[in-house]
């Protein structure tokens, strides 16, 4: 018992099981009510939800619609990471690359996403490939700002003993550079991959896709299924925790030494 | 004795802005006007080869600008370097630097960081590993070979970041300040490895430190600096025979020489 109350997944379980049983008590209470403060058409209970889920995924393969939207992010978002990390380490070690793309990256950044749906839908017509092309550039920039700021944060004293040990400008960057910034890059992909996600719901819902968790919340949302709404959102915030659980064990498995 | 480090006649002078100037710098504005800043004046010296030369001095006696200028990382405004005949850009130079955090890898094992000065020096990748070994054996390191780097204790990482220095091959060894950051115990010991790598290798060294103890325990001749702009006071000779067992900082004669420097100190600092 003692072990278990010490235990930090017991907590972890904790939270989410009080939430659940007190929207229950809440959901359960107003919907008994003669007059119910809020309409019941808008709540639904955890019960509800929960066989919302089971039909869900039995029968209408929201499973294979769930891969979909992981499937577009994840692409989305590798694309982001193999053009971002590229370009942000060189702009942050050729500062005439910088002053070149400054001006692109702060202007982009005040752009959001959601303004540039015409566009990519323009390029890209209705479908999967706008999702992902938007996906792209939310992640690429805060991949690029972040990438800039680890190279940028080297510190100069490993620079200056590489100096006068006369590492050639290749072994300097390979060597010193590279893995300093790796702890910002690292940031930068895993606030990209839950920004994502956001982009790839939030895309869903606007840009015409059939299938798709964002498809599917739209759709329960205009017919008043709110048990199936809330359903599709609660996968949505288990996937988005997922990711940001591996994403946090590949950076402690990759840059072990950050933080020592 | 061949010298090592000819240093003739060596000045520098920074261009820095006035206090208010450089208050209007940080709020980013353009400075004005900038007024020179002599950091050091006129050094001159000979450095024997082998020796192990100790450096005494208030702030501002331009320490780190002089390491700078050997290191090649700075050009004297005036004078010249010369390192075993060579130029400065042509030698070369270990650093020790007193922040081994940031100036080590962190991310590498200790060997690993050792392996850094056989990769600059172009030794083939076969023979790396045994080398590299040989020198934190040196160092009564090798046992934490396979650590990361971020493991160390502050002791054994500088022990590492001596090894790594050693492993380079310097013509001339530049230590600021190494042990400043450790415990006095830690740094006794250091002070014993130090020697007897040194004593082994008979590499010239130079070595800025803080503390009249140590600069006198670990030299062959104490150099005592003037602060404003830095220039050389004194340069006063040690000459117990080594090794040295670590009870002559108690010594009577060790005494006498710890005073000589500190009188020379005391004057340099007084206006």
């Amino acid at each position: 018992m003692k072990r278990l109350l010490n235990s930090r997944y017991f907590y972890a379980v904790v939270g989410p099981v009080a939430f659940v049983f007190l929207w229950g008590i809440l959901a359960s209470l107003n919907n008994s009510a003669s007059n119910p403060p809020v309409p019941k058409l808008f709540v639904a209970t955890p019960q509800e939800v929960g066989s919302a889920l089971w039909r869900l995924f039995g029968e209408e393969g929201l499973f294979g619609e769930s891969l979909q939207t992981l499937q577009r992010l994840i692409i989305g978002f590798a694309i982001s990471a193999a053009i971002g990390i590229p370009l942000g380490l060189a702009m942050g070690y050729f500062t005439k690359v910088y002053y070149s793309l400054e001006f692109f990256v702060d202007f982009l950044r005040s752009i959001p996403a959601a303004a540039i749906f015409p566009l990519f839908i323009l390029i890209f017509g209705i479908g999967s490939p706008s999702i992902m092309a938007v996906v792209t550039y939310a992640c690429l920039l805060i991949i690029v700002v972040n990438t800039i700021y680890g190279v940028r944060n080297v510190k100069e004293l490993r620079l200056m003993s590489a100096r006068i040990m006369k590492l050639s400008k290749l072994d300097m960057f390979v060597k010193i550079i590279l893995p300093e910034s790796l702890s910002y890059i690292f940031a930068g992909l895993r606030i990209a991959i839950s920004y994502g996600m956001v982009i790839v719901i939030f895309s869903e819902m606007f840009i015409g896709v059939d299938e798709g968790l964002g498809r599917r919340i739209i759709d329960a949302q205009t017919v008043y299924k709110i048990d199936e709404m809330y359903g599709a959102i609660v996968v949505t915030g288990l996937i988005g925790y997922g990711l940001n659980k591996l994403a946090l064990f590949a950076e402690k498995r990759v840059i072990h030494w950050e933080g020592k | 004795m061949p010298a090592s480090i000819q240093i003739t006649n060596v000045s520098k002078t920074y261009q820095v802005a006035s206090d208010e100037q450089s208050i209007a710098q940080k709020l980013g504005l353009k400075p004005k006007d900038r007024k020179p800043f002599q950091a050091i004046s006129k050094i001159n010296i000979k450095i024997p080869k082998g020796s192990f030369t100790t450096i005494f001095g208030p702030n501002g006696s331009g320490k780190s600008t002089l390491f700078k200028i050997i290191s090649g990382l700075e050009d004297p405004s005036s004078g010249s370097v010369m390192i075993n005949n060579q130029s400065v850009s042509d030698a070369r130079i270990g650093f020790v630097f007193q922040n081994y955090r940031d100036s080590m890898l962190t991310w590498r094992s200790a060997i690993g960081n050792v392996k850094l000065a056989l990769e600059a020096r172009g030794v083939p990748e076969n023979e790396r590993h045994d080398l590299a070994l040989e020198y934190l054996k040196k160092v009564n390191m090798a046992h934490i070979a396979n650590k990361p780097f971020y493991s160390l204790s502050g002791g054994q990482a500088q022990l590492v970041s001596i090894a790594r220095a050693f492993a380079f091959q310097p013509d001339v060894l530049l230590m600021d300040e190494p042990f400043s950051a450790l415990d006095f115990q830690t740094s006794l010991g250091m002070m014993e490895a130090l020697l007897k790598l040194w004593q082994e290798e008979k590499i010239t060294t130079l070595f800025i430190s803080h503390d009249i103890d140590e600069a006198v325990y670990l030299a062959d001749q104490v150099m005592v600096l003037n602060p404003n702009p830095g220039s050389i006071r004194k340069v006063i000779p040690v000459d117990f025979k080594r090794p040295r067992p670590i009870s002559l900082i108690s010594d009577k004669k060790f005494f006498e020489v710890r005073s000589k420097v500190l009188e020379e100190f005391r004057r340099g600092v007084k206006p």
